[in-house]
């Protein structure tokens, strides 16, 4: 049959042509992303189809693409409605190409024409592959618009023809279905869900394997990370750990889409409780998340960063386990990287190393972690900065004595000292803390007067008189506290007055008590 | 357990997109009400001025110095460790002498900041790159690198500019319409003078030729009329240098202003937290205190300065500051009268003494005295009996106080 022909001779081409015009594609598949990002309107988890990777080049930029204005809708309705192959494979790929075109897309259009059933009933036509193609290709188009459309798709009945598909012997075919189902599980936890339970993920797993090209694989690294990702509820532990293994897998592979979504979806898994974080370590992925933190491709470092920076929220052990893996050498570059949410990140899983214990604390002096700590306190912006604090005040409440020495020695204390005038104020509430965590340090040794001078030197005192005029009842507290613990003049405040009958007896306020050099 | 999740949720499609930035800021100060109501406490400063311990400290101090461990005792870092000897503090007491005086913050302390740095071995960079940007025209501009001049001269300029740094952004944050012309004089002034310090003691292969040689541990008066000769009797010895700056910068002469009890007052409060540092107030930075003499008591047998304070519910209230005399009348019974320190001089407190008036020593400094308090301190109950509390320098000031009311009284 013509229809059988006209698959063969793709196929064919398919075969001599696919690794010659790697580069035209790549070209192609970033314009589609391009497009992508200039779509606002659209929802963020899903990407429509521009052009398919593992499809032909000719198809894939026939001319006709541009003149999609010629196809009118009731002439896509007769011929896809009709009971002619050829008819309908004419009428589906014109309602493809209307659904691919870059500005505005008919979706609700070819939606409320009626034509999805016919679509989805394309799908398990296993003797059309064309027809299969064309309609696997419009669904995911479809899909790929907000969660009415995706919802219209999966209503009628698409799913389970799409994982049937992942089977099919046509490579295009089945990533086509790949990515339609990536759409899919974007829309929400609520059809991950569905899609897990069809079984989606043996299906799509068994897709792996040593020959499968890389633009195949990246479209399925991107459907496994939106498999992985939304929380509330978070995916099914089992199905996560389905999907670990093989996401282990492509995180060791060198192409840096695959390694990027690999690195999203780890960093989605690891973002949860504990017992999370713990089936993700377990993989032992640690490691490789280290080494791909300190590369220099932004989109491979974030998320990379962000799976780190949610481990280290974990358990102490968690957090040794990225001690282990070298983390901490990696850190200080990172905190002094050019882009701010890179540093913020940075300082933000220092602040949750530092509130391990003090080993971890030791770990982290050692490693040289305080003077790039101490830079973004003075000059990192304000959302660092605010990590900082953090740090600092975790390090204090946890460090020993010799370590929170270290940490004032480091220039900390002035710095967090300069922060006090800020806007926040939680973060002077932070410091606050931390200047009162390293006077219990101070007393341990004796040296509070010390302390106390030390704070008065680097402009303290007046700072901390000045926060109890902030409008912060709960600021002028803490400020006030502080002064009277530590910096009290023996104020009048604080003399207790007991009345007796020949008249007033006063207590003395407390002495202080001197220090002697 | 002190761990944060994520604040923000990051995925492959927001990761890039511009994070809104969040500004520092300055926090915003509660309304008047609110403070009305508010006990404002004034933390004590222990760094007193002139003093040898500066050096002490720098021996005994194992904990939380500052030095880096790995300079050298010569090298001008470790005279940052610990804590600066001389009053190096930048303050601005004039925030709880609250009797109504211009902008609250006009005042300044008499010994001011000795801009110590405190980041170990890295400080003296950033401090020198600020000298680099803030030198002026008139004065040979500092160079960058710390190592081609003196260490003395780079602690000193470090420590000028830090203190300029600090005095302008704080009093710009507080008055932004304040005239900054006053500091910049008394910028280039320290800074001819730190110039001038440093020359004289390099060698002579330096650009200008020496004029006499001032000793180490200068420490400069901003805003007088006092030239470089005032300066320089200071003992030798490592102590960090520390600058003061005019007082009120949005008036045109700094002192001898009107400004009531701000820059006066400061006289007071500081000295009385400053025992021993009065034989150096002579050539320190503190403003002129002439004023504060002019009204004076003649037939005083004893007079003390003192802070007055009186009972109102349950806590003492201040009543301000002042000299407290004790006169003998025409009728041989003793007077009190407390005078405040200002250029009015109005009296806080005058009252005879009974042979019965109740009379105590309390706490470290004060004596506390219950009468009939004139003028009165609450006009719906004015002749109350009223516990009052006399603050003075030092306990011993207190004991002779109270020895010397319990004697004449009556």
């Amino acid at each position: 049959m013509s229809t059988r022909d006209v698959v063969k001779k793709r196929v064919s081409r398919f075969k001599n042509k696919g690794k010659d015009l790697a580069k035209l594609r790549e070209k192609r598949v970033s314009e589609c992303v391009e497009l992508r990002k200039a779509q606002k309107n659209e929802s963020f988890l899903k990407r429509r189809n521009i052009i398919l990777s593992s499809l032909p080049d000719e198809e894939a930029f026939s001319p006709e693409q541009n003149d999609t204005l010629s196809f009118r809708i009731e002439d896509i309705i007769r011929d896809v409605n009709s009971n002619d192959r050829e008819a309908q494979t004419r009428g589906c790929q014109a309602a493809r190409k209307l659904l691919s075109k870059g500005n505005d897309p008919p979706l609700k259009e070819i939606v409320d024409a009626g034509l999805l059933s016919q679509f989805v009933s394309f799908l398990s036509m296993d003797d059309e592959p064309t027809l299969q193609f064309e309609a696997a290709w419009a669904l995911t188009n479809i899909a790929s618009g907000n969660s009415w459309h995706t919802h219209q798709v999966v209503q009628h009945g698409a799913v389970p023809a799409l994982i049937n598909l992942l089977a099919s012997p046509m490579l295009h075919i089945s990533e086509q279905a790949v990515w339609a189902l990536g759409n899919i599980a974007g829309d929400g936890p609520g059809y991950r869900d569905i899609l897990i339970e069809c079984k989606v993920i043996p299906a799509l797993l068994a897709c792996i394997s040593p020959d499968t090209p890389v633009g195949y694989l990246r479209n399925l690294t991107w459907t496994l990370s939106n498999l992985c990702r939304n929380k509330m509820p978070c995916p099914p532990l089992s199905a996560v750990q389905q999907m670990l293994p093989s996401l282990i897998q492509l995180l060791h592979l060198s192409d840096k889409n695959i390694l990027s979504d690999a690195c999203w979806a780890i960093s989605y898994l690891s973002d949860g409780s504990n017992d999370r974080i713990d089936v993700v370590v377990k993989t032992g992925i640690v490691p490789r998340l280290v080494e791909l933190m300190n590369r220099k491709e932004l989109f491979i470092l974030t998320p990379a960063l962000r799976a780190i920076g949610n481990i280290v929220s974990g358990s102490d052990l968690h957090t040794q386990m990225t001690i282990d893996a070298g983390v901490l050498n990696v850190l200080p570059k990172l905190l002094r990287h050019p882009k701010p949410t890179v540093q913020k990140e940075a300082a933000w899983a220092l602040s949750n190393i530092a509130a391990g214990p003090c080993k971890q604390i030791q770990q982290l002096i050692t490693c040289g972690l305080l003077p790039p700590l101490v830079e973004v306190l003075r000059n990192g912006d304000f959302k660092t900065q605010k990590e900082a604090v953090w740090a600092v005040t975790n390090f204090t409440s946890g460090g020993t004595v010799e370590q929170v020495v270290s940490l004032v020695q480091s220039g900390a204390l002035e710095a967090i000292i300069n922060l006090l005038q800020v806007k926040d104020a939680k973060v002077i509430l932070i410091i606050l803390e931390a200047i009162n965590n390293m006077f219990i340090a101070a007393e341990k040794l004796g040296e509070t007067e010390k302390l106390s001078l030390l704070i008065e030197e680097l402009g303290g005192l007046e700072r901390i008189e000045m926060l109890q005029n902030h409008e912060n009842g709960i600021v002028y507290q803490a400020a006030h506290d502080l002064i009277e613990k530590y910096f009290n003049d023996g104020d009048v405040e604080e003399v207790q007055v007991d009345s007796t009958q020949t008249g007033f007896e006063f207590k003395a306020p407390d002495v202080q008590k001197k220090f002697e050099f | 357990m002190a761990k944060r999740i994520a604040d923000k949720e990051l995925t492959d499609r927001n990761w890039d997109q511009e994070e809104e930035g969040e500004e520092a800021g300055t926090f915003s100060v509660a309304s008047e009400d609110v403070l009305k109501n508010r006990a404002i406490k004034k933390a004590k400063r222990r760094n007193t001025g002139g003093e040898s311990e500066g050096g002490g400290a720098f021996k005994g101090f194992k904990g939380f110095s500052m030095a880096a461990p790995s300079t050298t005792p010569s090298s001008s870092l470790t005279a940052f460790s610990g804590f600066g000897g001389t009053g190096s503090f930048k303050g601005f007491g004039g925030l709880s002498n609250g009797t109504g005086s211009t902008p609250s913050f006009s005042g300044f302390p008499s010994a001011a900041k000795a801009g110590v740095a405190f980041n170990g071995p890295s400080s003296a960079q950033p401090g020198a790159d600020i000298a680099a940007q803030q030198t002026n025209g008139s004065a040979p501009g500092p160079s960058p690198a710390p190592c081609s001049r003196s260490r003395e001269y780079s602690r000193q300029l470090t420590a000028l500019n830090q203190s300029v740094r600090d005095w302008i952004s704080k009093h710009v944050n507080d008055n932004p319409l304040c005239d900054l012309n006053p500091i910049f004089r008394d910028y280039e002034r320290h800074l001819a003078s730190i110039e001038r310090h440093k020359t004289s003691t390099e060698d002579p292969g330096q650009k200008r030729s020496g004029s006499a040689p001032l000793p180490a541990g200068v420490s400069f008066n901003f805003g007088q009329k006092v030239d470089a000769p005032a300066l320089g009797s200071l003992t030798s010895k490592p102590s960090v240098p520390s600058f003061s700056f005019s007082s009120s910068s949005n008036q045109s002469s700094p002192f001898g202003s009107a400004g009531p009890s701000a820059a006066l007052s400061f006289g007071g409060t500081k000295t009385s937290d400053a025992p021993a540092a009065d034989d150096k107030d002579e050539e320190s930075e503190e403003p002129p205190k002439p004023e504060v003499k002019e009204v004076k008591e003649d037939d005083a047998f004893y007079s003390k300065k003192c802070k007055l304070f009186y009972k109102k519910e349950s806590e003492f209230k201040e009543k301000g500051v002042g000299t407290l005399h004790l006169k003998r009348t025409a009728e041989g019974k003793t007077q009190m009268i407390v005078r405040a320190d200002t250029n009015l001089g109005n009296i806080l407190l005058n009252i005879l003494v009974p042979s019965t008036l109740p009379c105590s020593r309390v706490g470290k400094n004060n004596v506390m005295v219950v009468c009939v308090p004139n003028p009165p301190v609450d006009d719906k109950n004015p002749s109350v009996a009223v516990p009052l509390l006399i603050r003075v320098k030092t306990a011993e000031d207190a004991d002779e106080l109270h020895k010397t009311l319990e004697e004449k009284k009556g």
